[in-house]
């Protein structure tokens, strides 16, 4: 393995912290940004729902059943064009047949998804295959009156939240940017370490040879650009040790 | 010149702080920067949410409105505006008013709880926007339906976004440092240390130890140099030098928290999912969760002296990382296998078995490393590893659950817990330092501490509320109560949180403030009568607000209790500890802590079945105070008779 050096390892070290701390705050800022909006479009469109709703149970409070009612796909785009968000509307039967419909037609996956929803009472889902609530209807009597769902364009929302993850990740990377000069003062401030662990290197080679005095204070040594008190204190020890050391048969490196 | 001393105006006493200044800076502001992207986001494309969903409500109701005064009533004439207003409210609670304008800005008609027409003109005229979140639409006549929506209750979503966007930050930054300090503690500070060593007893003429810690950078070839010298003059003076290594004790404060960081991740939504995995038609929900929660800690508490006793057979990198493999097997098996009640506790009770395992293979590293002089210090660096994953995992986890799942959140705790086998082989030196082993409870001073009234009387009215309360109130009440209100793991996760928060702030406080005092019983007794007041007042404060203060006061209490009890139940057992020896009897009160513990949810649960959540957070709170208050009648007795035989009472 190749020797490293201090500033090697300190780097890396920084890098990878701070890589993973901005890391881990895009990330979880974009699970948060999610969870929130999800919640305020659920608040949308059980709004939407709940307001379809009430108008149905107007009818059925006054006995008419969901098949009877004039008006429910004109009530159904009234509800679309409230909210051009909302794809399409649809009532319901309880055994799962469309009474009346708004908007584009509900096929493929989402219809198969829908259609096990219908026997919940209120149900939202914003996933990848169905972006979709549903509200079950119930007459006076409290039997299945059928149901109302209603199915968004999923697109604006996951654009938005696209949008945001971008910015994030965005900003992530670019606050990477300030290593550079953080990386720049820790190498400066090391360098002169480096000169520090250099000096005490020679030093030692000279006293094992014999051509350094072993005077304490001969060695010329400032713990000025020592990391911490502790090498301050290793210092202070080295000075200490030198004639002890000096003169000890063979150098350095075993 | 030394360019951060002088960036900093030379106050900073060492290159190393100035380094350290210097990486907290960068992390902040990195940090800060995303953040504020996320708080800048989430007005921008959330409030236009809010605003679109209040505008499709001032729709709906003013398509009904328009088609009242197509049929040629005037606005000012309208009726069963009240009843639209209550049937809307009925479904949105954050809709505080509603009017109809003329078209110069009278109100015409207006319904909202205590709203008059002078408030609503008021609010009308609040162009701010401090109060309400108003949204105007015109009507054919001139005039305007005007909704006023809650501004607090509408931006709750959002406000809780900034919130956890701020907690994000603060725990990112802290692990970040936790990690840069564990590199330059083994990188420096350690081989600096050892070198001194060495060089000292160079100095002396002893030659007798080398550096055993020589790292692979510019200072280790310095020191592997110093190596041959001492090598040769140790020959020349016929020593035999044998390398120096300390004990790598800051890894330790990395590696209790990993291994509890893994568990709290999930502490949110734990009884949540508990119930749902485990609730069937013959046994409540609750109570099968209770039971779910209740039995690993029975695990866990059993394990530890059986753990401590198998500590010097088993090395302790061994314990660690089977303990913290049986955690990931465990929390893999809740997430992925578990299907009913026994299967849960079977998977639950192997995460307590490796919990139990890494704890002690922790505190086992803490006691041979260090001497009686800095024990203190090795066991708060463990314990603030703790700590920080006590603040740490609920607040994450919390955000995680919202959006991954239940299941998903224990899953990521069995990865922590990976990461943590693969910690343990690095961070946990495998040498030996010493030969003292944890502490674990013996039979023999069973009968000492049980006949000690005094001691008894501690454990049943301090150290088992206590300990009861965390688990049964913090961990199994506080998500079930929260969810029941409605409110989303992320806040549940921040609310958990305050408890470590409140003891990391103000427990160094608290424990000066004990340890100034000479009653120790006295201030166990306090801390439960507060604990008991915080609890109550969940009914005095509903939601989120009483919650936070009972969490909060919790954690306060407990700070100060928690370490005074410790060394009041030493005052007290003076007698056992001379014949059986600190060790032994501090371990016995451990067990009994823990069995206390383990007892928390099955209480919680049984009351909450019977009174409510709310009822039952009430019931525990009134317990805890009942407790403190016999306590201090204990303490007051004591005292008294104390006085009368001329002895010290705790």
């Amino acid at each position: 393995m190749v020797p490293g050096t201090l500033f090697l390892k300190l780097a890396v070290a920084l890098v990878a912290v701070t890589v993973a701390a901005v890391s881990l705050s895009a990330w979880l800022n974009t699970l948060r940004f999610e969870a929130t909006q999800t919640t305020l479009v659920e608040r949308r469109l059980r709004m939407a729902l709940d307001d379809v709703r009430r108008d149905i149970l107007v009818g059925l409070d006054l006995g008419l059943k969901p098949a009877e009612m004039e008006g429910l796909d004109a009530l159904l785009g009234r509800a679309l064009a409230i909210m051009p968000t909302l794809r399409s509307a649809v009532v319901y039967d309880c055994a799962g047949r469309t009474l009346a419909a708004a908007g584009a037609p509900v096929a493929g996956q989402a219809a198969i998804a829908v259609k096990g929803r219908l026997r919940d009472d209120a149900w939202i889902s914003l996933g990848d295959d169905l972006a979709a609530g549903g509200v079950a209807l119930t007459d006076a009597l409290g039997d299945c009156a059928g149901s109302v769902v209603m199915v968004l364009d999923d697109a604006p929302r996951q654009a938005a939240l696209a949008a945001v993850g971008d910015r994030l990740w965005q900003a992530a990377a670019a606050s990477l940017l300030l290593l550079v000069p953080a990386l720049a003062v820790v190498r400066r401030v090391l360098r002169r370490r480096s000169g520090l662990v250099s000096h005490l290197s020679h030093d030692l080679d000279g006293l094992l040879s014999g051509a350094a005095p072993a005077d304490r204070h001969a060695v010329g040594l400032t713990s000025r650009e020592a990391l911490t008190g502790g090498e301050r204190r290793m210092i202070a020890a080295y000075r200490a040790a030198r004639s002890a050391l000096r003169g000890s048969a063979g150098r350095g490196t075993p | 010149m030394n360019l951060p001393r002088r960036l900093c105006g030379g106050r900073l006493a060492s290159p190393v702080a100035a380094l350290a200044a210097m990486t907290a800076l960068l992390l902040l502001v990195a940090l800060a920067a995303v953040s504020w992207v996320a708080v800048d986001a989430s007005r921008s494309h959330l409030t236009a949410e809010i605003a679109a969903t209040a505008q499709a409500q001032a729709a709906s109701v003013g398509r009904k409105i328009e088609r009242a005064l197509d049929y040629g009533i005037p606005a000012e004439d309208l009726v069963g505006f009240a009843s639209v207003h209550a049937a809307l409210a009925a479904e949105d609670p954050t809709l505080a008013f509603a009017a109809v304008t003329a078209p110069d800005g009278r109100p015409l008609h207006v319904a909202g709880g205590g709203m008059t027409g002078e408030t609503v003109a008021k609010a009308l005229g609040d162009t701010t926007g401090d109060t309400y979140f108003v949204t105007r639409l015109p009507l054919s006549t001139g005039g305007a339906l005007v909704l006023g929506h809650d501004l607090a209750a509408v931006m709750k979503p959002i406000v809780g976004m900034w919130f956890d966007i701020a907690i994000v930050l603060v725990v990112a930054l802290a692990l970040s440092f936790e990690l840069m300090l564990l590199v330059v503690t083994l990188n420096v500070i350690l081989p600096a240390r050892v070198a001194e060593r060495v060089l000292a007893d160079a100095a002396a003429g002893r030659f007798g130890l080398l550096h055993g810690q020589v790292m692979r950078d510019e200072m280790g070839r310095f020191m592997t140099r110093l190596n041959g010298a001492v090598t040769a003059a140790a020959k020349r003076v016929g020593a035999t030098p044998v390398p120096l290594r300390l004990p790598r004790l800051v890894g330790v404060r990395l590696l209790a928290f990993l291994f509890v960081f893994a568990e709290e991740l999930a502490r949110p939504i734990m009884p949540l999912f508990f119930a749902e995995v485990a609730g069937d038609a013959a046994r409540s929900n609750a109570l099968s969760a209770g039971i779910a929660m209740a039995v690993p800690m029975v695990v866990v508490a059993l394990a530890m002296p059986i753990g401590s006793a198998l500590y010097q057979q088993v090395s302790r990198i061994g314990l660690y990382v089977g303990g913290a493999l049986c955690a990931t097997a465990g929390l893999a098996g809740t997430a992925l296998l578990a299907d009913g009640l026994w299967s849960l506790v079977a998977w639950r009770s192997l995460s307590g078995l490796g919990y139990a395992a890494t704890f002690i293979a922790c505190q086992g590293f803490v006691i041979e490393s260090t001497a009686d002089a800095d024990r203190g210090r090795g066991t708060a660096m463990m314990v603030s590893g703790i700590m920080l994953a006590d603040i740490c995992g609920p607040a994450i986890g919390g955000i995680i659950a919202g959006h991954l799942g239940h299941a998903e959140t224990f899953l990521l705790g069995a990865a922590m817990a990976a990461v943590a086998a693969v910690a343990g082989f690095v961070l946990l030196d495998r040498a030996t330092h010493g030969d003292e082993a944890p502490p674990r409870p013996s039979l023999g001073a069973v009968p000492a501490v049980l006949g000690n009234g005094r001691l008894v009387g501690l454990l049943l009215l301090g150290a088992v509320p206590a300990k009861l309360i965390l688990t049964g109130f913090l961990y199994f009440l506080v998500p079930m109560a929260l969810a029941e209100d409605g409110v989303g793991s992320a806040d549940v996760g921040r609310i958990i949180m305050l408890y470590g928060l409140a003891a990391v702030v103000a427990g160094p406080v608290l424990a000066r403030f004990a340890d100034a005092r000479a009653h120790r019983l006295g201030v166990v007794a306090g801390a439960g009568v507060a604990t008991g007041l915080g609890l109550v007042s969940v009914g005095w404060l509903p939601g989120l607000p009483g919650m936070m203060v009972a969490v909060a006061t919790l954690g306060l209490a407990q700070s100060l209790s928690i370490a005074t009890q410790l060394a009041a139940a030493l005052d007290v057992s003076q007698e056992a500890i001379a014949v059986h020896g600190k060790g032994p009897v501090l371990a016995l009160l451990r067990l009994v802590e823990r069995l206390g513990a383990a007892a928390g949810p099955l209480v919680a649960a049984g009351l909450a079945a019977t009174f409510g959540t709310e009822g039952a957070i009430w019931q525990m709170g009134v317990g805890a105070a009942v407790a403190g208050c016999l306590l201090l009648l204990l303490h007051v007795r004591v005292r008294g008779r104390a006085r009368m035989t001329g002895r010290t009472a705790a």
